[in-house]
């Protein structure tokens, strides 16, 4: 379990050597957010894990490294300054930058991330990624470490599990899923936002055969939605044409 | 700035290595290459040294220092110097990656055999090249002196061999609350010592 309020500042240790899972470590820099007794003690491990760092011997790498990295300086943008002052010079920031600067990175932490929250068993081929699970691997990583962001775990009827993550912040939601069966080739899962006022449709998921995915939806998620999966004939349907198999509601 | 001097000797009052790297990465920022090449013999074997301490493997150390360099490169606009110093900022930067990287399936494999055989503690016994590097030994030695046994263990699994708590718990056959406490009492004790403030 994530600890909360009091317990979260008696990770910053903990945070300063590296030694937080993902969860801990989301948790514990959102505290920072809202703690400037941990901000505080935060930097001030830094300072002194940097100093356990100076204590190792030295060794001077062979000049080819330096010759390389020099090379790829050339084509190696710069990220421009973070206009919020609220992520400078901040871990967060340094991780934002590795995620959206590098796709392939992007991608294997959003694996990492979906593998974290499925329980293990998805896996991401980088090397045959297309640009747009590229891209949906980009916005996941932003709903992802998005301050807000809320995830919502079920269990699918006949087995499986289910979890929606989103950000308000973001109006955007993604679900991944882990043991849902696969379809006959004439029918599809599509996703829709659902509220009072009816279903907007928000995309297709694309089961494989192992019965893993995820996807980010498509459209633009409103406060209070809920997000449904219906079974449609292939090409998908502008409204749903039978009951949810599986409905999600966003606290 | 029109021309590039050293900046060490342009400020011979200010020209310790934190401060000349702190304006080596101000210029680094601004996309200034020869700054980079500067900032890079400074700290590049220290950087390399803490790398190669937790992954032990030469050409993987070597990967992950470029890494990190080029982490350096791209996010150093990010570096707030009224938010902390530039040795900081460098070294969590590659202590960080370093330990992404012996997370990762391919290095964690053979971590519980090294576990067994492998000394966390920072080998003091090395004969340090600089005066300089000595005194960061000898001060982080005799901090360490003043941490209990379990302290110690914790804070040195976690920083020098890049285990999570929830590893050095199971290491420690301890329960993952003490480790956090031990993790916490350590570093608090380690930064008095140190003279770290903020």
């Amino acid at each position: 379990m994530t600890p909360r309020g009091a317990d979260l500042t008696g990770l910053s240790a903990a945070y300063a050597l590296d030694a937080l899972d993902a969860a801990d470590v989301r948790a514990f820099e959102a505290h920072m957010d809202v703690s400037a007794e941990a901000r505080t003690e935060a930097a001030e491990f830094a300072d002194t894990a940097a100093l356990l760092g100076l204590a190792v011997d030295p060794e001077t790498p062979l000049a080819t490294l330096k010759a390389s990295i020099m090379a790829q300086l050339a084509s190696t943008p710069q990220v421009e300054r973070e206009p919020d002052a609220r992520f400078s010079g901040r871990a967060e920031s340094i991780a934002q930058a590795r995620w959206f600067s590098r796709p392939v990175r992007a991608l294997l932490a959003v694996a990492a991330a979906v593998a974290l929250i499925v329980g293990g068993g998805i896996a991401v081929t980088t090397i045959n990624a297309t640009t747009s699970q590229q891209a949906s691997a980009d916005r996941l990583a932003a709903i992802y470490a998005a301050s807000d962001m809320t995830s919502i775990k079920t269990t699918m009827e006949g087995g499986g599990e289910a979890t929606l993550v989103y950000a308000s912040s973001l109006a955007t939601a993604a679900l991944i899923v882990d043991g849902m069966h696969s379809l006959p080739p004439d029918k599809v899962y599509e996703l829709w936002y659902i509220n009072d006022d009816g279903a907007r449709p928000a995309g297709m998921l694309n089961v494989g055969a192992d019965g893993t995915t995820w996807c980010v939806l498509e459209g633009t998620m409103l406060h209070g939605d809920s997000v449904g999966v219906t079974v449609e004939p292939r090409g998908g349907s502008t409204t749903p044409s039978a009951d949810p198999v599986l409905m999600i509601a966003s606290a | 700035m029109s021309h590039e001097e050293d900046v060490g000797s342009e400020h011979p009052a200010e020209g310790t290595p934190a401060v000349v790297q702190r304006d080596l990465l101000v210029r680094v920022a601004q996309g200034d290459q020869r700054a980079f090449s500067d900032l890079y013999d400074q700290v590049a074997p220290r950087v390399f040294g803490l790398i190669k301490r937790l992954l032990r493997d030469h050409a993987q150390s070597e990967e992950v220092t470029q890494e990190v360099f080029l982490e350096i490169w791209q996010t150093a606009s990010r570096f707030d110097p009224n938010k902390g110093g530039a040795t900081t900022w460098i070294f969590t930067m590659a202590h960080r990656r370093a330990v992404d990287r012996v997370r990762s399936s391919q290095s964690s494999r053979d971590r519980d055999t090294r576990i067994g055989i492998r000394d966390h503690k920072v080998d003091y016994d090395h004969v340090s090249e600089t005066i300089e590097v000595r005194i960061e030994h000898e001060r982080v030695e005799r901090a360490m002196t003043q941490l209990t046994e379990l302290q110690r263990q914790a804070v040195s699994l976690a920083y020098y061999g890049g285990y999570s708590h929830s590893e050095v718990s199971e290491l420690l056959s301890v329960p993952i609350g003490t480790v956090k406490t031990r993790l916490r009492d350590g570093m608090i004790r380690l930064r008095d010592e140190l003279g770290v403030t903020s």
